[in-house]
Order: structure tokens, then C-alpha cells, then sequence
């Protein structure tokens, strides 16, 4: 990993006509790491995921994406719901942003191809429409598309929530195997704490109204992660501290 | 087949059975009060009419169908662009919208002969009355799908900088098919009474005639029977318009029209 930042944030802060939404934050991603921002619901945490894939601009502060010399990172954004195309299938959803790109088919084939096989969809998944699929096909769908264009920076707002535990964990993990071969920067929006903890290198926390960051925490467990990480005591104790740093009672 | 055959049986005999009891009833009366066959024939009497007048009937179908389905293919294409123009120019929208309204509340059966004293009878005027009859639900249905597109597919495109034509192309066009068809069904339905209305007042200098100019001719000559026959070719003629949409929407265009739960 080099040492180069992929976002920089300087005080930053967004709001809605009289409603402060974030304010004060402060940010400092390095490139490649898997960064968690933790907090509850409406601390504003996918406003800044928004500012950061220049779907919002920021009322003031600073806010760098791979550097300053980059004029047009490519970001990948995983929303809250699949986002599909009903009316395209597998395949083209997840060739929709090569196509807006002006790739002609022949030479998306291979990008697309190779996408599908790193969600973990099946040959015979591909020319379905999105009616027909499971909710985790379908985010697996949308996480392809994202992955498409090879993006520098990964941005997953609470891509998983909608899922069953089972389903999150098995999708949680995929995601780590995705990172470790992409090797892309990856910010990852959750309230769940231990989803966070599982996941990432460091956790972010933000507080709510108006939202900023408060205290991060470094976690320190080597990759791959598995399952069996969730039942050690040191992830006890951080999702314990974690949650306490959140406010809340009991993890 | 075993599954298969009771589902047709249910779907498809209540309303035979419905129609043989109207029938029936309609029938019984005439025969039992002794009605005139000049105010009310039996269904049997307009049978037989359509019978002798077939070829008559027939080009009367042939030329209302020509107007009604020229009136809606003009009305699907114009609105089309409309709601284009509307969907890409709010100001324009805000603007124009209400007359649209307007356009549509006025009854068009009052309107048709001023624009015949426009364009002089014949079949062009026809398809012109069954061309506004039918305008609205396209303009309408069609605007509502172009704008209420998903805002966080817009920000997928966003994202992927996308030029606006891709938008309009790849995002609210294919997302509008399902509405803009919604709306020609009963576009087709009323681009048929837009034909009929139209020939009222305005077929009379065809060679041939019209359905809509038929039927008030045949009450005027007592011949209800042949009335009845083209009211019931009319009928047939609006139902054959909005099955035709109906099988557009389940063959060819259920890819964009059954995407949505």
C-alpha cells in the first residue's frame, strides 16, 4: 500500500436550508485501505459518501479525491437498493457504465465477464432480469456494475442492510475477497457495528445532528477474515468499544 | 393441460354466460311486450341485418377502422414528442401543461364541427377529430413516466457521466414505455369514438361511408336493425384497437412493460 490519500476531507460542511447536515469533518483516507464510517441512522454519513462521489457539493470546506492532480477519479457507488434497469438483464446492467462510456460491446465483454465471476454470479444468472433475482443476487448485480469501470475508490452505502444476517455475512466476506484482489480503496457506510469491525482496517465514528467525526478506531486483525472472527474476544471488545464511542448501551 | 384448462373455463365462461343471459333478456322482452322492431329488434333481427348489409358494413368498418388508427398512431407519435419536449423543459411543461387540460375537458363533439368548417368534410377531418379525441392520455401517461424516473437511477447516471441524450436514451425513454403504453390503451379506445364522432358530421363526402355516418342515417331511414349491426361493428372495431395495444404490450414490449413490480 503507498501512502498516497485517496480522500481528503478539511472541514467540511453541508447544509439544507437552515438544517446543518454534517459539519466540521475531517477526514484522511489513505489509498487502498477498507475504511468503515459508523453511525446512526440520518448522522448524515451517506451525505458524505454522496459529497465524496460529487453527487453533492459541500457549502464549504475541502474535499480531495485521489489527489489534487486528479481531475476525474473513477469512483464506484453501491447504493442502499440494487438500482437495476428492469427492462436490461444481468449482463447489461452490469455493462451500463462502459456503455455510458461510449465501450462498445465487443470490448466490454471481457470487463464484464471478468465481474461476474468476482461477485460470485452464476453463468446461468446472466441473461435473467432483475425481477427474477433474490435481493443478494441483486446486490451482487449492482456490485458488479460498480466494479466494472475498475474504480480507484469503492463507495458501499449500507449496501447490505436490506439482507438477512446469513445473506450479509456470506456477501460481508465476499467483499473483503473483492478488496484484497482489486485492490482498490473502499469507504463503507454501515450502522451495524460488527459489520464494521469485520470488515475494516478502521472504523470512523459520527455523531448525529450535526453530523462529524468523533473518534476512529483502528482494527488490527490480519486478512482473510472469516466467519470464526466474530466469536473472538477481541472483537468483542471492539465491537464493545465501539458501541460505546456510539452511545448506545449494548452492542 | 390439466391445470391449464379449468383457469380458461373460468376466466373465459362467466362472462359468455353473461352475455348469453343479456341476450336472452333482451330477447324475451322485445318478444314479450310486442316492441317494434323500429324502436328495438331482437338480437336474431340485427343478426340478419348485419348479414345484408355485410358489404356495406364491411368497407363502413374498413374506412372508420383507417381514420381511428390513423387518428392513433398520429396522437402516439405527436404526444410522444410532446411529453419528449415537456419531460426535457419543465418551464415549457409548467406552461403548456394546463392547456393540455383544457384541451381535454373540452367536449370534443363540440368541437368537431367547427374544425370540419376548418378542413371541409371528409376523411382527413375524420382522422383529425379522432387525433385530438385521442392526444391527451399519451401526452399525460407519457410526461409521468419521462419524469418520475427513480432518482437514485439518475444518479447512477450522474456518476457515470452520462450526456444528457444518453439519459433521455438509455434511462427515461425505456422507463416511460410502460406508461406511454397505459396510455394508449385508452388512446385506441378513444381514437375509435373520435372516428365515429368525426363521421357524424363530417363523412357524408366519402365515397363509401363511414360506420359513424351510418348509424344515424339507418335510425333516420327506421332501419334500426342495421343501426344495431353498426353499433355492434363499432364496438368490435375499439375492442379489436385495445387488444392490439394490449398484444403489443405482452410480445414485443414486455420487456419494458413487466420490468416493474
Amino acid at each position: 500500500m503507498n501512502n498516497r490519500l485517496a480522500i481528503r476531507a478539511d472541514s467540511l460542511r453541508l447544509a439544507y436550508d437552515e438544517e446543518t447536515i454534517v459539519e466540521n469533518v475531517n477526514l484522511e483516507i489513505p489509498a487502498g485501505r477498507f475504511v468503515s464510517i459508523l453511525g446512526p441512522s440520518g448522522c448524515g454519513k451517506t451525505s458524505l459518501l454522496r459529497m465524496i462521489a460529487d453527487l453533492q457539493s459541500p457549502n464549504s470546506g475541502e474535499l480531495t479525491v485521489m489527489g489534487p492532480a486528479a481531475d476525474d477519479p473513477r469512483v464506484g457507488f453501491v447504493f442502499q437498493d440494487a438500482t437495476l434497469l428492469p427492462w436490461r438483464n444481468v449482463v447489461d446492467n452490469i455493462r451500463l457504465p462502459l456503455e455510458l462510456a461510449g465501450i462498445n460491446r465487443a470490448d466490454s465483454n471481457a470487463a464484464v465477464n471478468r465481474v461476474i465471476e468476482l461477485v460470485g454470479l452464476r453463468i446461468r444468472d446472466r441473461s435473467k432480469f432483475p425481477r427474477m433475482l433474490s435481493g443478494g443476487m441483486r446486490m451482487r448485480v449492482s456490485l458488479a456494475r460498480a466494479l466494472v469501470t475498475q474504480p480507484e475508490i469503492l463507495l458501499l452505502d449500507e449496501p447490505f442492510a436490506a439482507l438477512d444476517d446469513l445473506l450479509r455475512q456470506r456477501l460481508n466476506e465476499d467483499l473483503l475477497r473483492i478488496w484484497q484482489s482489486e485492490n482498490s480503496t473502499v469507504v463503507f457506510v454501515t450502522h451495524n457495528i460488527s459489520d464494521a469491525v469485520f470488515l475494516s482496517q478502521e472504523v470512523h465514528v459520527m455523531s448525529d445532528k450535526p453530523g462529524t467525526f468523533g473518534n476512529t478506531l483502528q482494527i488490527p486483525f490480519p486478512y482473510p477474515r472469516d466467519s470464526s472472527l466474530r466469536t473472538t474476544l477481541e472483537f468483542a471488545q471492539l465491537t464493545e468499544s465501539l458501541s460505546s464511542l456510539l452511545g448506545t448501551s449494548n452492542p | 393441460m390439466n391445470t391449464a384448462r379449468p383457469r380458461i373455463f373460468r376466466s373465459v365462461l362467466p362472462p359468455l354466460v353473461t352475455c348469453g343471459l343479456l341476450l336472452g333478456a333482451w330477447w324475451i322482452v322485445v318478444e314479450l311486450f310486442h316492441v317494434k322492431s323500429y324502436f328495438l329488434p331482437t338480437p336474431d333481427e340485427v343478426l340478419l341485418a348485419a348479414w345484408r348489409v355485410r358489404v356495406e358494413l364491411l368497407a363502413g368498418c374498413w374506412l372508420t377502422a383507417r381514420a381511428a388508427v390513423g387518428g392513433f398512431v398520429l396522437s402516439v407519435i405527436t404526444g410522444s414528442l410532446i411529453s419528449l419536449v415537456f419531460s426535457q423543459f419543465p418551464t415549457v411543461r409548467l406552461g403548456c401543461f394546463p392547456y393540455a387540460v383544457i384541451l381535454q375537458t373540452v367536449p370534443i363533439v363540440a368541437l368537431a364541427p367547427i374544425i370540419i368548417n376548418w378542413q371541409g368534410a371528409g376523411f382527413q377531418s375524420v382522422m383529425l377529430v379522432s387525433f385530438i379525441v385521442s392526444l391527451f392520455p399519451i401526452i399525460a401517461n407519457a410526461t409521468a413516466g419521462l419524469t418520475s424516473v427513480d432518482r437514485s437511477l439518475l444518479e447512477l447516471f450522474q456518476l457515470n457521466q452520462a450526456t444528457r441524450l444518453q439519459v433521455i436514451c438509455k434511462l427515461q425513454i425505456p422507463h416511460a414505455v410502460a406508461d406511454l403504453v397505459t396510455g394508449a390503451r385508452t388512446s385506441a379506445g378513444l381514437a375509435v369514438i373520435g372516428a365515429i364522432v368525426g363521421e357524424f358530421f363530417a363523412g357524408n363526402s366519402t365515397r363509401s361511408h363511414g360506420l359513424g355516418f351510418m348509424i344515424p342515417r339507418d335510425i333516420l331511414r327506421m332501419k334500426t336493425d342495421e343501426a344495431f349491426a353498426a353499433v355492434i361493428a363499432a364496438t368490435a372495431l375499439g375492442i379489436s384497437m385495445f387488444a392490439l395495444v394490449s398484444i403489443l404490450r405482452a410480445t414485443l414490449l414486455a420487456k419494458w412493460c413487466n420490468a416493474r413490480p
